[in-house]
Parts: structure tokens; sequence; C-alpha cells
């Protein structure tokens, strides 16, 4: 499997999802925001992607309707990790084709149920 | 009447947003205005029909007298900011409509062209009550307003300002 995208504008969210990954044997690139994943994604397809939803500027739903129209980054399965844990917010989110949305603080063993749920990991 | 019929409103400012020309880094093609876009050299990719930032461009295009016809690429449709922006940055287009935040995402220069304004259509019966107070609260607050300065091309100088009130 290419290498997962972690994009989230908190550092420490993010540092933390990249050991849990790093736990689960998944190598892994950090976006620390919607530019710096945008310039990642240009030039290399990962093989799975755990996106934050809020963040300034360009927020991870937007990035999340770039995904599912860009045809080289459509089949990669994305993962919504987000404090909101509103009905309408997870309605959005899968709507917007993402394959799993995980409300944060992420737990170990919850990253690693949907992930398999989603066929990431056997 | 501003689109509820038999309901008089109040109309209240939320923000304004620039709208504008996503390009290269250095605006190689020079497009400046509008009127650029009707050069034969600059490839253009406009938003699918029912997309705001069309609705706005065919406003302007008309009150400017541009024949959409006349812009190579007008017929060339991406779904969101983000994919025009990326249009542009693959050399797949020369410009594209967008927002100033979604250009700097992606390393690209910005040309601003309009300003839209953002505005909340509130019928009289709750523009009073305790039902909308939270959210005028949170538009007053300094957080907020704050935040929204933050992002590029936002402007909320204005906001909160009741521009109409129906009888």
């Amino acid at each position: 499997m290419n290498d997962a995208i972690i994009i989230d504008d908190n550092r420490s969210t993010a540092d933390a999802l990249h050991q849990m990954l790093t736990v689960l044997d998944i190598p892994t690139r950090v976006a620390y925001g919607a530019s710096a994943a945008m310039s990642l994604l240009s030039g290399f397809t990962p093989g799975l992607i755990l996106l934050d939803i809020n963040m300034p500027g360009v927020d991870g739903l937007e990035i999340l309707a770039y995904l599912r129209r860009e045809p080289r980054l459509m089949p990669v399965p994305v993962v919504v990790i987000t404090s909101d844990d509103q009905p309408e917010t997870r309605a959005r989110v899968m709507k917007g084709g993402a394959n799993a949305m995980i409300i944060k603080p992420a737990t170990l063993e919850f990253l690693e149920e949907n992930l398999k749920k989603i066929g990431v990991m056997k | 009447m501003i689109g509820l019929p038999g309901i008089p409103v109040k109309l209240m400012v939320l923000a304004k947003r620039e709208q504008g020309l996503m390009v290269l880094r250095g605006n190689p093609n020079r497009v400046k205005t509008i009127q650029d876009l009707g050069c034969s050299d600059v490839n253009f990719v406009n938003r699918q029909r029912g997309a705001g930032t069309r609705v706005l461009l065919d406003y302007y295009l008309k009150l400017s007298g541009i024949s959409p016809e006349s812009i190579r690429g007008y017929n060339q449709k991406e779904y969101t900011h983000l994919n025009v922006a990326a249009a542009v940055l693959s050399r797949r287009a020369d410009c594209g409509l967008g927002i100033a935040a979604t250009a700097q995402a992606l390393d690209l220069d910005f040309v601003p062209l309009f300003q839209e304004r953002y505005d909340l259509v509130i019928p009289k019966e709750f523009s009073d009550g305790e039902l909308l107070e939270p959210l005028f609260k949170i538009i007053k607050e300094h957080d907020f307003r704050e935040a929204v300065t933050a992002l590029k091309g936002y402007d909320i100088s204005i906001s909160g300002n009741v521009i109409l009130e129906e009888p």
C-alpha cells in the first residue's frame, strides 16, 4: 500500500494519528493543513487519507469533494476524523464520499477497527 | 419583496467575499479583467451550471457585453473551487474563477474581480425573538470576526448591519 496522508491543521492531533498509523504499520506522511495537503497530493497518490473537517481557508469537505472529482484520487479510501458529532455532519461527510467517519479523540482500537471495516487493513 | 411572498423580512449582511481569477504564479497570461477572458490565447475553466460562481460570472459577462462563446474554455467545467485550481496548477487551463483562500492553498496567484455579498434573509417574526439570538451574538463576537478576517478575501466590516426591513 502507498503511504497514507494525514490532513489536519492541528499539529498535536495530526502527530497523534501519525503515531497510531505507525503502530499499525502504515507508513504515513503528514500535511498540517490544506495547502500542504494539496501540494503533497499533486504528485503522489496515497493509499489512505485521514482527513480533518474543520480547517481554516479550505476545509475538509472541500478537499473531500475535490478528491471525489479527481479521477486519480477518486479510489483512495478517506476516513474523516472530526470532533463534530452532529448527525447532519455525518450525513454530509458520507454523502460527500468518505469511507468512514471517526469522532475525535480517535483511539487506536477504533481507528484499527474502521480501517479493517473499509478494507485498508486485514 | 425579497423572495418570501407574503412574509415580511429583514435583510442582514453576513459577509462579503472576493471572487477572482486563479492563475499560475506570476500570471503568465497577464489576465487582469473579465474582458481579458475573451482573448483567444487564454484558456479558461468554468464551474458547473448552477454553481453560484458561474451565476456570478454570467451576470458580469452580461453586464460587460461579453458573449460566453467568445471565451475559450467556457464549456470546460469543474465542480469545486479546488478542482478549478487544480486544473490551473496542472496547466489544463490558464485561469478559472474562484476565491483567494483556494488560490492560496494551491500556491496560485489571485486576481480579484468582484465582490459578492452574503446576506441573511430573516422573517421579521423571528428577527427579535430568542430563536436567532445566538446567531446574532456570534456575528458580533470578537473570536468570530477574528477568524473570518484571518481568511483571505473575506470582509466583515458591515456584517450584522440591517440593510433592508420590509414593513
